[in-house]
């Protein structure tokens, strides 16, 4: 796994993909930072920076998550990872974590902006902290999901953009949840099915709207910027960013055994 | 040596395979697919439950305060309360819990879930958004008698009920508000105020306000209603008679626009009833002109240093007058002393307002201060034409309030010059929404706060400001710093990297 | 060391094996001829795991490479017809990262890169990046990949394919070379090559193996008329007797004539070796031989010889 994970990360940057990666989070959250700093009442809160940053998810997950594996079908060396001598999980792990790493090093602008905090003698919370294991942990569900795509695609671009189409749909998950429940109102409002009254109408739409709304990775990871430091919604991404990598698992296995 | 997979343990033990050898291989293949779609479509829904399990067992227990000053979780004083709470309450926000907008969000509901966590499922917390369930107002507030908004927090035991208005649970850096024109809140109240809160609707000990009648004031329906929604029980009493007194839960006697003077041994009451630590709201606009020769009220006003004199106020500003050709029908503005403490709006509409005139030789520890006043330009008109020698143009006061600070608990007065604060006429026009309802409240809410002996200390909010003044110019440094330095880094590494590479 | 029973593969609905079977034992070099599409990757991408058979079983070892993945590729070293190349890795980096990837023991894993290196002479390159090298020096590096781990079975897809031919006389030697302690399938469609390396040849052609002999054997099968090339100086008219004389020939055909030199086509019987009667036959004339020439047949001569008499 750690063969896999060092060539994975290090590929990223023999490749312009690391450092553009880099670039980009340095210019998004130094814009964020700068806009902080330069008001009239200068003031920094990283929780705040963070939440920002997690609205960009959508356009670098793609971007590192891409070549994964669509990169290694195009040149053919995933002959390698199905004729040597090791399981596809270690692979799998490998690259997860190389994108982890990836992830984890885009943050050095951010910690640059701590210690720039600091020199200013301004304030740190500790929910700052608190919102960066949050913004990680996102991070790793949406990397595992973006290294399904890439598995499941033959290029990088199509695998940018179903991760694309996939982090746009979360983005929008919570209002998404509030057409479905006004569409279910409307429709039992006007039907007349099963003669509710308007409140139940009204609590139905509620529960569809919860329920759509409980998938929502971002709703859930939402109350770390606030300094609400909760370890469900850590074991909610992590479970299902395991079971995503399981899944991309399946489907590169799926060669080893499938017919056509 | 590879580990045997489940999949491979159960493809060797798998018994009765054919012997032939196609056969046996093409179920080894259907065998594998199922196995692959089956325990992904499991791990999925395994993944599911368990996340549903974990979400509705643990989500509370495993929730963790990381701010720096604790601000998401209760102090031992409510918390200490919230063992002991035996009635149930209810929480409701009367918003999208998920709203982004609502700035103040991180403030309450994470403060709230953990009284919710606290109370031994005493309190029940919901956020339920109007827009969306049109029958929450109706089904909180048959009557609107609480006048509930949107974005405020209802909290409720049994029949008693008070809003909670967010942005009043803070105080405010007067400097930011006043170059923003909005504040930003340097210490929370939030705690403070929710405890309060549930003390007083669990107490079941409403606040009492009483209207002193007998004088032929006018009809008070709109103004009663104000003062429900802050949870008071008004009732009229009359002073009259040697056994006459007033209550000893009385706190706040409202005179309305009397017509008659006080009787002697009202006079009496009242001025013993301000000795101990009373509160008076007095409202008396030029309608009743003849209140200069109240000489019992006025002995009660001049008490807290106050004297209601026989003139109008004329407002000589065009810009402030409603009507132009009405100079007593104005816009009066909150005097800004009183404004920078509490959040109140900046401007009423007031009519035939009655000049009140603070006296220059206040009693003993008494203050009086000024709430609403005039324009700079305001003038007096004098209907006998007796002209005062003070009175010349400037601003003068449209509301006061007196205070008198001898005790620990002060006694207080307010003396309103307009009845645009409290009539009937004036709210079935303008309505409950209008700044001047909001002023009384405000006001009464100040004066009157609710009574409970658990006091919460005030917080302060981490203050994100850099500690050490940013000159514009080092700031445009960092900025220039931030901007270049890692985002080129890494672009000439990359280049760098590259070259070097390329050529290998 | 290599079973394989029945293999049975379809794209869709084209039929690309047809049930092949063979086993390979240790130290055998085998070839595995035929023409493209004939099946021959298609065979060795199921013996290496990268693909899946539609039925049949494939032990390398003992251990089933469906079902015991691992353990059976660990003694297999492949290279496949496109290199599975970083281009964007140095040819040091690759082979750390192989050898990284089968698990070599970090205490060896050094001593065993500039080995390999040394081996397919690509030592002299181990710096540089993969992208800027030239096709043979990749094709080398493809195959010092597979000796990485030292495995005793080493699979060459048409290994020889895309090279000039210095190149492909070096990558002949350095199979030649690999064979003393490899057990080597390799695939291609050229028959001489095969023969020159090979101790056992399998033909394959749609899908099914036509032959499966050792190379001696498959010679004699290959050659049931084998032709020569010759260059003379004379005239067809004076040497048409004296070769038509000696034993074995079957055909005399004049190629062309001109300047007083000859080409000519000797058909000659496959089993039986004439170069020696031809060249004495010639000499008791005295004509000159300027040119002599074995030419090999080609694979279709092959495939008509093979299937012919089946018919």
């Amino acid at each position: 796994m750690f063969a896999v994970f060092k060539r994975e990360f290090l590929s990223y940057f023999r490749n312009p993909v690391g450092w553009v990666a880099i670039c980009l989070m340095g210019v998004i959250s130094g814009y964020y930072f700068t806009g902080m700093i330069t008001s009239a009442f200068p003031y920094v809160n990283i929780s705040i920076e963070i939440n920002y940053l997690r609205s960009f998810f959508i356009i670098l997950i793609p971007i590192i998550t891409m070549r994964l594996f669509a990169e290694e079908k195009r040149n053919g060396t995933d002959v390698l990872l199905y004729t040597m001598p090791f399981s596809m999980k270690e692979a799998v792990f490998g690259k997860f974590f190389a994108a982890i790493a990836l992830q984890g090093l885009m943050l050095i602008s951010v910690f640059s902006h701590m210690i720039i905090t600091v020199l200013l003698s301004g304030f740190i919370s500790t929910a700052a902290w608190g919102a960066i294991i949050g913004y990680m942990v996102l991070a790793a569900l949406f990397i595992s999901i973006g290294m399904l795509t890439s598995a499941m695609t033959e290029n990088q671009i199509m695998s940018a953009v179903f991760c694309f189409v996939i982090l746009l749909f979360l983005n929008m998950l919570s209002s998404i949840a509030s057409s479905v429940s006004s569409i279910v109102k409307s429709f039992l409002k006007f039907t007349g099915l099963f003669h509710l009254s308007d409140q139940s109408i009204y609590s139905v739409g509620e529960n569809v709207k919860n329920a759509i709304t409980w998938f929502d990775p971002f709703d859930k990871t939402s109350c770390y910027t606030s300094g609400v430091f909760k370890i469900v919604p850590l074991i909610f991404c992590l479970s299902f960013t395991f079971v995503f990598i399981y899944i991309t698992y399946r489907v590169l296995e799926k060669k080893r055994w499938s017919q056509s | 040596m590879a580990r045997k997979t489940a999949k491979e343990s159960i493809l060797r033990e798998k018994p009765g395979r054919s012997p032939k050898v196609k056969v046996r291989i093409d179920e080894r293949f259907k065998s594998l697919k199922s196995i692959s779609v089956v325990s992904v479509v499991l791990v999925v829904a395994i993944c599911i439950v368990f996340n549903m399990i974990i979400d509705m067992t643990l989500d509370k227990k495993l929730t963790f305060d990381s701010t720096s000053v604790k601000s998401n979780s209760v102090s031992t004083i409510t918390g200490d309360y919230l063992k002991t709470l035996d009635k149930k309450v209810e929480i409701i926000g009367l918003f999208d819990k998920n709203d982004s907008s609502l700035e103040w969000r991180e403030y309450f509901v994470p403060l709230l879930d953990d009284y919710e966590a606290k109370a031994n499922g005493m309190i029940d917390l919901k956020y339920i958004d109007p827009d969306i369930d049109p029958f929450i107002m109706t089904q909180l507030d048959p009557d609107n008698t609480y006048q509930l908004q949107k974005n405020t927090y209802v909290v409720r035991c049994g029949d008693m009920l008070v809003g909670v208005d967010p942005y009043s649970c803070f105080e405010y850096d007067q400097d930011v508000a006043q170059y923003y024109g909005v504040g930003m809140p340097v210490a929370n109240n939030v705690e403070r105020a929710f405890t309060r809160c549930i003390v007083y609707v669990t107490s079941g000990r409403p606040l009492h306000a009483y209207y002193l009648s007998g004088h032929d004031s006018p009809s008070h329906q709109k103004f009663d209603t104000l003062l429900m929604s802050l949870g008071f029980v008004t009732s009229e009493i009359t002073l009259k008679g040697e056994s006459a007194k007033i209550p000893d839960d009385c706190e706040l006697l409202i005179i309305l626009q009397p017509k008659t003077d006080l009787s002697l041994v009202e006079k009496e009451l009242l001025k013993t009833y301000l000795d101990n630590s009373g509160k008076i709201l007095l409202v008396s606009d030029f309608g009743d002109s003849k209140v200069k020769d109240f000489t019992n009220l006025n002995d009660v006003a001049q008490r807290m240093g106050i004297s209601l004199e026989p003139g109008i106020l004329h407002e000589n500003n065009l810009d402030n007058l409603v009507d132009v050709s009405d100079p007593y029908y104005s816009i009066a503005k909150a005097d800004s002393e009183y404004a920078s403490y509490i959040s109140i709006p900046d401007s009423y509409t007031v009519e035939n307002c009655r000049y009140i005139k603070i006296l220059r030789d206040l009693p003993q520890n008494v203050y009086v201060s000024p709430l609403v006043v005039t324009s700079d330009s305001a003038s007096v008109d004098f209907q006998n034409a007796q002209i005062d020698a003070d009175v010349s143009a400037g601003t003068y006061p449209v509301v006061v309030q007196a205070v008198d600070a001898s005790r620990s608990e002060m006694s207080c007065m307010i003396v309103v010059g307009t009845q645009t604060f409290t009539s009937d006429a004036y709210y079935n026009e303008k309505t409950l929404d209008d700044n001047n309802a909001l002023f009384m409240r405000q006001m009464v809410h100040d004066i009157c706060p609710i009574e409970i002996d658990i006091l919460v200390p005030q917080r302060k909010i981490p203050s994100y400001t850099l500690s050490k003044p940013l000159s514009s110019s080092s700031a445009t440094m960092w900025s220039f710093i931030v901007m270049t330095v890692i985002p080129l880094g890494s672009l000439i590494c990359g280049i760098a990297v590259y070259q070097r590479r390329r050529h290998l | 060391m290599i079973e394989i029973s029945n293999l049975v593969k379809f794209y869709g609905d084209k039929k690309a094996l047809g049930g092949v079977s063979f086993t390979v034992e240790q130290g055998e070099i085998l070839g595995f001829l035929g023409p493209n599409g004939a099946g021959k990757s298609t065979t060795m991408n199921i013996i290496t795991g990268y693909l899946s058979a539609t039925s049949g079983k494939v032990t390398i070892n003992g251990y089933d490479i469906l079902e015991q993945p691992e353990l059976a590729k660990k003694n297999v070293g492949y290279l496949p017809e496109l290199p599975p190349l970083f281009l964007d890795m140095t040819v040091y980096e690759y082979l750390e990262y192989i050898s990284e990837l089968k698990k070599v023991p970090k205490s060896v894993r050094k001593k065993q890169i500039s080995d390999v290196m040394q081996m397919v002479h690509i030592g002299n390159v181990s710096g540089r990046l993969i992208h800027n090298l030239s096709k043979g020096y990749r094709q080398r590096v493809g195959i010092a990949q597979t000796l990485i781990g030292n495995p005793e079975v080493i699979i060459l897809d048409e290994p020889t394919v895309g090279l000039d031919p210095n190149q492909v006389i070096e990558m002949r030697k350095l199979i030649s070379n690999l064979s003393k302690n490899h057990t080597i399938i390799f695939s291609s469609h050229i028959l001489s090559e095969v023969q020159a390396i090979c101790d056992r040849v399998i033909i394959i052609n749609n899908g099914k193996i036509v032959a499966d002999a050792p190379t001696i054997e498959m010679s004699a099968k290959v050659e049931g008329n084998s032709h020569y090339l010759l260059t003379l100086e004379g005239s067809f008219n004076s040497v048409q007797m004296p070769l038509r004389a000696v034993s074995g020939v079957k055909a005399i055909a004049p190629l062309s004539e001109k300047n007083g030199l000859l080409q000519l086509d000797v058909t000659a019987d496959g089993s039986l070796d004439v170069r020696k009667s031809i060249f004495f036959a010639l000499a008791r004339i005295h004509v000159p031989i300027l040119e002599f020439r074995s030419m090999a047949p080609s694979l279709e001569d092959v495939f008509m010889n093979i299937t012919a008499p089946k018919k």
